[in-house]
């Protein structure tokens, strides 16, 4: 884990959301993602935590290319590909894949499986056909832990965390390095999810695969993560190792959050002061001046209300943009 | 009337919904009751029947959906009764959903739907009914009421909205209260807060609460029973305790282990393999058998009965876990 893989530097998106003024006039825009800078090894998972809105979703759409960039740049392998379409973009669209969220609506109901898996293939064109692309279809079945004679069944055959293997699948079959996961497994019940998480940490070990793992479930982001970003707001508000964002949190927010998950054990629940944090995160077309967090923080100082803070390093390794702390 | 000493009372609920593939068997004889300020959890996965069981004692199972066979008693009175459910619901027992949308009407102010419930059951006049529509408001956290009655439920956040559907459900002063996945739709730092009032209220007022949701985190916290569903059955009863630190069940116990922790930072996740069984075709013997570790042959071919045990808790399982605490919930050392 030395060289990055990635690196999204000062990451800008807007997204129009309508016109205002009596003439409709002026363009009204919503920061979605707001100068975010983040790397990521190769080898890495990057755990990318948020809650609705928080730009985590856009963010990964970015990287993919998927929505206009406002500014910034985004690095791949030593290449900046921020403005790179066409063909070129293909190409590079090969080795990074995305999986989303929902294996419900991310599978055509009206094609088999070995045509689902195979696609990406043909697209492609490393194989012709569907049919061509069987030995490679059959491999990638086995290798998330699927059986060979699925592939001809229709997506309906199969339950949520099944639909989630195929999906993988999908995104394994051009030897993908860099893997886009956004919510891969809130659709799915525990259990499930568990099997599905431990899926993507094997694969990860056997293909040595590069992982930014979008999550609003910190407890699943810990567990599966190595390095961790929070946001707010569209703004990245604390980077940090795994352990270090659980164990000793820096920027307040990151703090209310840890505190508002409920652990699974009465006894720590019932002795627990969960920090509530009151009120809500901002509107994105007209952000709050200053830290976006400071209309909510319990720490928030005069300077907060003025100027954004930098993202600047509070420890080794441990990044966070707060004036305060 | 029949004998009950319980607020709510099901016996041997069963549950069925006909499709074109076959019945399905949603509740399969469950049983439990629930007194006045009993917090009881009910958690189960997709498909386990928690919440079919929820408006089943509402009264709100809608065809091709019936109940099939048991009874349910609100106070010895039966709730299968459609015009005892029709004056009791929202009166008595109010209910709580997952989606605020779904229980709110989008061309209705606030006002209009929470005074709608009161006029309808209480014998209040509509200016009364506002007044105490403020009040409920400002109860739940909801700062301006007075502002906030005259509009529309899209003006509201998603924390909000679930608010206003908590004000409007306890505005009958309710005895119990249903909450079904109150805060799966919210995020976190949301999900906190409705909890806290949540459970406030419950302490307050003294409700019965009923809280169901797949999320063990969120009944932690908020509930002293639990009862644990795994396809349509109760596999597991007792005090949050008694489930969370020494499970019986299996299934309870494979639950636990395939919850990640935030206060624990574990390697590998236990996950439960295969699935849920299909419920057009129930087995003669347990359930959850085939994803079973302990499984023998006869749970292929006899079902346990849920068994009272020691101290109020009780299992069905013909070997259950020895239920001695263990070092942590299945997870094993690394806690933070």
């Amino acid at each position: 884990m030395s060289e990055a893989l990635l690196e999204v530097q000062g990451l800008t998106v807007k997204y129009d959301v309508g016109r205002e003024g009596f003439w409709g006039q002026h363009q009204t825009r919503l920061t979605a993602v707001d100068d975010v800078s983040f790397s990521i090894a190769r080898g890495e998972t990057f755990g990318l935590v948020g809650e609705s809105g928080s730009g985590k979703t856009t963010t990964g759409r970015a990287i993919l290319g998927k929505v206009p960039i406002a500014s910034g740049r985004v690095i791949f392998a030593g290449r900046d590909i921020t403005e790179v379409e066409g063909r070129e973009r293909r190409a590079i669209r090969r080795n990074m894949q995305l999986i989303p969220q929902n294996p419900y609506g991310s599978l055509n109901p009206r094609m088999k499986v070995r045509e689902i898996i195979s696609e990406p293939l043909v697209v492609h064109r490393r194989f012709k056909n569907a049919k061509g692309a069987t030995e490679r279809v059959v491999e990638l079945l086995e290798l998330t832990g699927m059986n060979p004679d699925d592939m001809h069944k229709y997506p309906h055959a199969f339950s949520g965390g099944q639909r989630q293997r195929i999906v993988i699948a999908r995104a394994l079959a051009l030897n993908p390095d860099l893997i886009i996961a956004d919510e891969p497994v809130s659709a799915l019940d525990v259990s499930i999810q568990a099997q599905v998480v431990n899926l993507l940490q094997d694969l990860q070990q056997r293909l040595r695969l590069t992982y930014i793992f979008i999550a609003h479930d910190l407890a699943v982001v810990r567990h599966i993560s190595h390095r961790i970003g929070i946001m707010y707001a569209g703004k990245l508000v604390e980077v940090a190792k795994g352990e270090s964002v659980y164990r000793s949190p820096i920027h307040p927010y990151t703090e209310a959050l840890l505190s508002s998950v409920p652990i699974p054990d009465p006894r720590i629940e019932r002795g627990r002061a969960v920090q509530v944090i009151a009120g809500e995160p901002p509107d994105l077309i007209h952000p709050p001046m200053g830290c976006r967090f400071h209309t909510r923080c319990p720490l928030a100082e005069p300077r907060c209300r003025e100027a954004a803070p930098p993202m600047e390093a509070k420890a080794p390794g441990h990044e966070a943009a707060c004036w305060v702390r | 009337m029949i004998r009950s000493d319980h607020l709510l009372e099901i016996r041997n609920l069963e549950v069925v919904f006909p499709t074109r593939d076959g019945t399905v068997q949603a509740v399969r004889g469950v049983s439990l009751t629930v007194d006045a300020g009993d917090s009881l959890g009910i958690v189960g996965e997709s498909g386990s029947g928690k919440s079919t069981l929820a408006r089943a004692a509402l009264g709100l199972i809608e065809l091709p959906g019936r109940i099939a066979g048991g009874e349910i008693l609100w106070k010895g009175r039966s709730l299968l009764d459609k015009r005892v459910a029709r004056r009791i619901r929202g009166r008595e027992i109010s209910m709580v959903s997952q989606d605020p949308m779904a229980s709110m009407s989008p061309i209705l102010t606030i006002g209009t739907q929470m005074t709608e419930v009161m006029t309808r059951h209480l014998d209040i006049g509509s200016r009364e009914a506002f007044t105490r529509a403020g009040d409920l408001l400002e109860k739940v956290g909801i700062p301006d009421p007075g502002r906030r009655l005259g509009q529309y439920p899209f003006e509201f956040s998603g924390g909000m909205q679930q608010r206003v559907v908590i004000a409007t459900a306890l505005s009958c002063d309710p005895m119990m209260l249903i909450a079904d996945e109150p805060t799966t739709a919210l995020d976190v730092t949301t999900q906190a807060q409705i909890l806290e009032l949540i459970s406030s209220l419950q302490k307050d007022l003294g409700l019965a609460l009923v809280l169901i949701t797949h999320d063990l985190g969120v009944v932690a916290g908020a509930c002293d029973l639990l009862k644990v569903l795994y396809a349509g059955e109760i596999v597991e009863s007792g005090t949050a305790d008694q489930l969370f630190h020494r499970p019986r069940h299996p299934y309870t116990a494979a639950l636990l282990g395939s919850t990640p922790r935030l206060d624990v930072k574990a390697d590998r996740l236990v996950a439960i393999e295969g699935h849920p069984p299909d419920l057009r075709q129930v087995s003669i013997g347990c359930s959850f058998t085939p994803r079973c570790p302990h499984a023998t042959t006869r749970c292929a071919s006899a079902s346990p009965v849920l068994q009272p045990s020691e101290a109020g808790r009780a299992y069905a399982c013909w070997n259950p876990l020895n239920g001695r605490e263990g070092p942590g919930p299945s997870h094993g050392e690394g806690r933070a």
